[in-house]
């Protein structure tokens, strides 16, 4: 394996790892349970991190697809690919960044169908970041919706970290449920 | 509409619940299809990878009311490896395997039930495009199982564990 592709099923790892543990410290009945109008549930947030895992899957697919056959070469780079990125905008809570309606959830879920929509879609993430072990990423490129645009290795990336501001998210939202 | 079972629940096995799965594979109406049941150091050793996550099979129970009546598991085709599937490319390309633990509870349409359930789950994610089973040929409860379910027959394959018909459903 690539020793980028491993950095970054390493950093995808921790960071699903932080969110399991975030969910776990949410009592099971509470789940589907909004902190407040307008924000979402523990089951939503799971719900949300799925459509990404899933549309980063497809995009990654159909990018390197198209690539391998205009002849994309192997990468002989091996340095590290998460600090190339600013992860500060993701990170920040204080910040609101508001996802296009087709991220947002439907709601219809319980939490432990989301947690197996998400595992679904995670495997189905790493077997296309798996199938392209060992090509040029960082030749490809497509635009972020925050983070501008962003080579393909930061794309992976960027779904850990993302996950990440959504593990606080949950966090955020165990505070609020013990309290009420 | 609520994804969830109005039957069934599905929560991921975890090692304590070994050895529950491995009486349930020595019962006969899984033997039957699954094979000998393995001992308990093999079946721990077969999951140890699926229950930390690195492998992409994810077993879970099928519960109602929160007990395990029966087993299933998701696969991603692609890359599989050990000569399974080498022909699927698509990473959204899902696969199932599961069996009911009671023989009582056979020809009941439970076991659609739950296939019907589970996959809609599985479908509920962006990125599936196809869910597929691969039931042994001889196997027509559980043929008739997928394609009560959905399924559609697509014809007799080889896979490292013998003959199988291949069977898949689409969104």
């Amino acid at each position: 394996m690539h020793p980028r592709i491993r950095e970054l099923l390493e950093h995808l790892d921790a960071h699903r790892a932080e969110l399991r543990s975030a969910v776990d410290d949410v009592p099971v009945a509470r789940r589907e349970t909004r902190p407040a109008p307008g924000r979402w549930s523990v089951a939503e947030v799971l719900e949300h991190l799925a459509i990404i895992d899933g549309r980063v899957a497809m995009m990654l697919t159909a990018k390197v697809s198209a690539a391998r056959a205009a002849g994309l070469g192997a990468d002989y780079d091996t340095s590290a690919i998460v600090p190339t990125f600013d992860t500060t905008v993701l990170l920040d809570r204080t910040r609101v960044v508001a996802s296009p309606v087709p991220l947002h959830p439907s709601g219809e879920r319980d939490a432990a169908a989301a947690w197996i929509v998400l595992e679904a879609s995670r495997d189905q993430f790493r077997a296309a970041v798996l199938a392209a072990d060992g090509l040029a990423l960082g030749e490809l490129s497509h635009q972020h919706p925050v983070l501008g645009v962003l080579n393909l290795y930061q794309w992976i990336a960027s779904v850990g970290t993302h996950e990440a501001r959504h593990t606080a998210q949950i966090r955020e939202i165990a505070a609020a449920l013990a309290t009420s | 509409m609520r994804v969830t079972a109005d039957h069934f629940t599905f929560e991921p096995i975890t090692v304590d619940e070994i050895p529950l799965l491995l009486e349930w594979r020595g019962r006969p109406h899984v033997a039957e299809w699954w094979g000998e049941a393995p001992s308990l150091e093999e079946l721990r050793s077969q999951y140890a990878s699926r229950l930390l996550h690195t492998s992409p099979v994810r077993p879970y129970f099928a519960c109602i009311d929160r007990t395990p009546v029966g087993f299933i598991q998701s696969y991603v085709a692609a890359g599989s490896g050990d000569g399974w599937w080498t022909n699927v490319h698509d990473p959204g390309v899902l696969g199932i395997d599961q069996f009911l633990a009671d023989a009582s509870l056979l020809g009941r349409g439970l076991g659609t039930s739950m296939v019907r359930q589970f996959v809609e789950i599985l479908f509920t994610s962006p990125s599936t495009t196809m869910v597929q089973a691969d039931p042994h040929p001889s196997n027509a409860r559980a043929i008739r199982c997928y394609e009560k379910a959905g399924f559609r027959t697509i014809g007799p394959i080889i896979t490292p564990d013998g003959d199988a018909l291949l069977m898949t459903r689409n969104r």
